[in-house]
């Protein structure tokens, strides 16, 4: 048997970081980066007899994420604990919500980068604390413990198991990571801990319906990784099973030094975490009045961007959803088009030639070299045809490299400005027709494939700046 | 219900307590006395009330987003049985 | 007197031996620390109560019982309600008997969590209750509960300050202690 026998299903847990002030059940500081313990209050401790408030933003955040992604949101949600012993889970029980989440059962619809788009459906995302964090290093065997994390709002995003592939769930990841910045929901700082997936991957055999056995690897933190994750696991379950095995249900680690993934605990303790309603909270409810508060002061969504910039710039369907689909790169667009500037254009060299080059040097759009500006004023001269397709691309390299802020300038500075007036162009013609009277003769007798030959004379001797249309017409005038 | 000396390790373990091997049959037999007497609860017909888990039956009120705490490190580490450079330190955590 | 608004909350799992509270001699791992350190620093009352509570929540057992319990106090929830539609306050005993002596009955559970059967309805329907002393049997004193409706402290407050007005029982001392 090979990997072709196989087939792949992936459900991802998504932790994400709200941006809020304080933390979900206490006043302290949510700020990345402090002192340890220093924003660590009584109740991020579990100090005796402190009881959690739930801070009125974490709802706002959940909800707004709810709507974006299409879900029921609950009108009433309630808290559980889950009971566990960590050292960095303060209380000895985490509070989170377990029958009862603010929101259940979305849907998001993304683009593969190999072609074509993948729909997934979100069982639920609830509102949870964070942990806080264990040190290793530097202290004498043992493991020192910061809880400024701990308290942490976190909203934990469900997908169903039904990504068939690493490629799905990354750019399934991708989506939700780009979604949620977008919508203000979390600052999406991915170096900072505010996004990390946990990844339950099994396989089963190709053509059965029965899902295999999963392992979940937690606390995945890259899109990288989690693609190397999901890879390793998928090839490590495949050689379990194909040596007569059975794949254990666990929770697992990636190592990204070692490229791979290794059970959490050495003895895998007991997890009957004895969930029950939190006593020391009331349920949280919510009415259509706050939710249609929340829905009035979203953005703009990819869904109705997409059928926007069809009506709008009289794109493709194909093209609008893919760049409302990449809301920074939609952006950019907008951008790029304001003040009436060509919308095809403008999208095929995004699309084209602008993504290419992010690609290729793995710069994200936020961060091009090439502002919407600058490619705008690319796009003017194209259009106003001041300068050719291939002098707009010498143009853009120059702008990728830094070695010009502006086109308008650089296009100046170089003399790059295609030569339309034919007062100019003439005595040029001549010279050309008269340099080579062979060719000029078979053009006459009809032999009009040697416009070519002109063209291309005119074009060395102008270093590509004659307008092509225009040298066209004056050749035909001369030669005819 | 019967329990035995495995259901009360089991708890134990859950519960993260340590049950020394005279101390076992002490806690099975407690801990079957405690659920016979509540057997009785069998008896009641629950069928379609809802659990009770919170009797004020309110809704919670929701605090504004603000910072409120200010550090206190010092305070609290003093209780600490063990800490160092402003950390809780524990046996070493092996992952 | 005391005025209670107890509620059975489980808070015994934050005691681990990390960040305050007791914490074992030279723990060898991270489970040798919480175990020793909650084994050693909870008494045998405490233990016994994590263990009832830990098993009414575990796997298989928490509709059984957690929840049935938790059924039943609303039924308890509703019965005083309806009590309270017709009177003010509810009055009886405290406690069953008066204090026994240190020690007397750690081999009975039972009879133990007997001692609060008068006083748990009210912390179960989540009610206020005050407990003042009445009087003295065999040089012990024994004790009024007044359990009141929701919000109504002051009634409860009142009631007992008007009796203590009239009654000197609450600035005796029992013989034992004396």
């Amino acid at each position: 048997m090979s990997r072709a026998d196989w087939e792949v299903v992936i459900g991802l847990e998504i932790h994400t970081q709200l941006k809020t002030k304080s933390k979900i059940f206490s006043g302290s500081s949510t700020a990345f980066g402090a002192e340890p313990n220093v924003q660590a209050s009584a109740v991020d401790l579990g100090l005796p007899g402190v009881l959690p408030v739930v801070n009125k933003e974490v709802y706002k955040k959940a909800v707004t994420f709810g709507l974006a992604v299409g879900a029921d949101i609950n009108r009433r949600s309630v808290f559980d604990r889950k009971n566990y012993f960590y050292p960095d889970s303060p209380k000895g029980y985490q509070i989170t919500q377990l029958d009862l989440p603010i929101v259940e059962n979305g849907q998001v619809t993304v683009e593969l980068p190999s072609g074509g788009t993948k729909t997934i459906n979100l069982t639920r995302a609830h509102l949870e604390e964070d942990a806080g964090k264990s040190l290793h290093e530097n202290f004498h065997n043992q493991t020192g413990i910061d809880l400024n994390r701990a308290g942490t709002p976190l909203l934990e995003i469900v997908s169903e198991p039904e990504m068939y592939s690493s490629e799905e769930a990354v750019a399934y990841a991708r989506y939700i990571h780009q979604l949620v910045t977008y919508l203000g929901v979390s600052d999406g700082e991915m170096s900072q801990g505010s996004l990390r997936c946990d990844a339950n991957v099994s396989i089963r055999p190709v053509g059965t319906v029965e899902l295999g056995t999963r392992t979940e690897t937690k606390n995945v933190n890259s899109f990288k990784f989690l693609e190397q994750a999901i890879e390793y696991e998928i090839e490590r379950q495949i050689q379990v099973l194909e040596s007569g095995q059975t794949v254990r249900q666990e929770t697992r680690l990636y190592d990204s030094d070692k490229g791979e993934t290794r059970p959490m605990r050495s003895k895998e303790t007991a997890t009957d975490y004895r969930y029950f309603p939190e006593p020391d909270l009331l349920p949280v409810e919510i009415d259509d009045a706050y939710i249609e508060a929340i829905r009035r002061e979203m953005p703009e969504l990819s869904g109705a961007k997409s059928e926007r910039f069809v009506t709008q710039y009289q794109l493709s369907q194909a093209d609008a959803f893919s760049l409302a689909g990449n809301i920074p790169l939609a952006d950019y667009f907008e951008e790029v088009v304001r003040s009436g500037r060509d919308a095809k254009l403008a999208n095929n060299w995004i699309r084209v030639e602008l993504l290419a080059q992010l690609n290729k040097d793995n710069i994200s759009i936020e961060n091009s070299p090439v502002t919407a500006d600058q490619l705008g004023a690319i796009i003017s001269k194209i259009t106003d045809k001041s300068i050719s397709g291939k002098i707009a691309k010498t143009v853009f390299e120059a702008l990728w490299k830094g070695e010009t802020n502006s086109a308008d300038e650089y296009i100046e500075k170089q003399g790059l400005t295609q030569v339309s007036d034919s007062s100019s162009l003439a005595p040029l013609i001549d010279k050309i027709i008269s340099e080579n009277p062979k060719q000029a003769e078979q053009f006459r007798a009809g032999k009009t494939k040697l416009m070519g030959f002109f063209v291309g004379q005119v074009m060395k001797e102008t270093q590509g700046k004659a307008n092509p249309q225009q040298v066209n017409e004056i050749l035909n005038e001369k030669l005819g | 219900m019967i329990v035995d000396k495995d259901v009360v390790l089991n708890i134990a373990e859950l519960a993260q307590l340590q049950i020394e091997d005279d101390e076992v049959d002490h806690y099975v037999d407690s801990l079957g006395r405690i659920l016979q007497l509540v057997e009785e609860m069998q008896s009641v017909d629950t069928q379609g009330v809802e659990p009770v888990s919170n009797p004020l039956d309110g809704i919670q009120r929701l605090r504004e987003d603000r910072v409120t705490e200010e550090d206190q490190r010092e305070l609290f580490l003093a209780n600490a049985p063990e800490s160092e450079q402003g950390l809780f330190l524990v046996p070493r955590v092996v992952e | 007197m005391s005025l209670r608004r107890r509620r059975r909350r489980r808070t015994y799992l934050r005691y681990d031996g990390v960040r305050y509270g007791y914490r074992c001699e030279t723990p060898v791992d991270l489970a040798d620390l919480y175990k020793r350190s909650r084994s050693e620093g909870f008494g045998d009352e405490v233990k016994q109560r994590i263990i009832v509570g830990s098993f009414a929540l575990s796997a298989g057992y928490y509709d059984a019982y957690y929840k049935k319990a938790q059924q039943i106090r609303r039924l308890i929830k509703n019965d005083f309600a309806q009590a309270f539609e017709q009177v003010d306050l509810i009055i009886g005993p405290t406690t069953p008997s008066t204090a026994f002596n240190l020690g007397e009955k750690t081999s009975d559970p039972i009879s133990m969590y007997l001692q609060d059967i008068y006083t748990i309805t009210s912390n179960l329907a989540g009610l206020p209750a005050g407990s003042f002393p009445v009087g003295m049997e065999a040089g012990l004193p024994f004790g009024l509960q007044i359990i009141g409706n929701y919000f109504d402290e002051g009634r409860i407050l009142n009631l007992a300050h008007q009796f203590q007005l009239e009654s000197d029982w609450h600035r005796l001392t029992p013989e034992a202690t004396a």
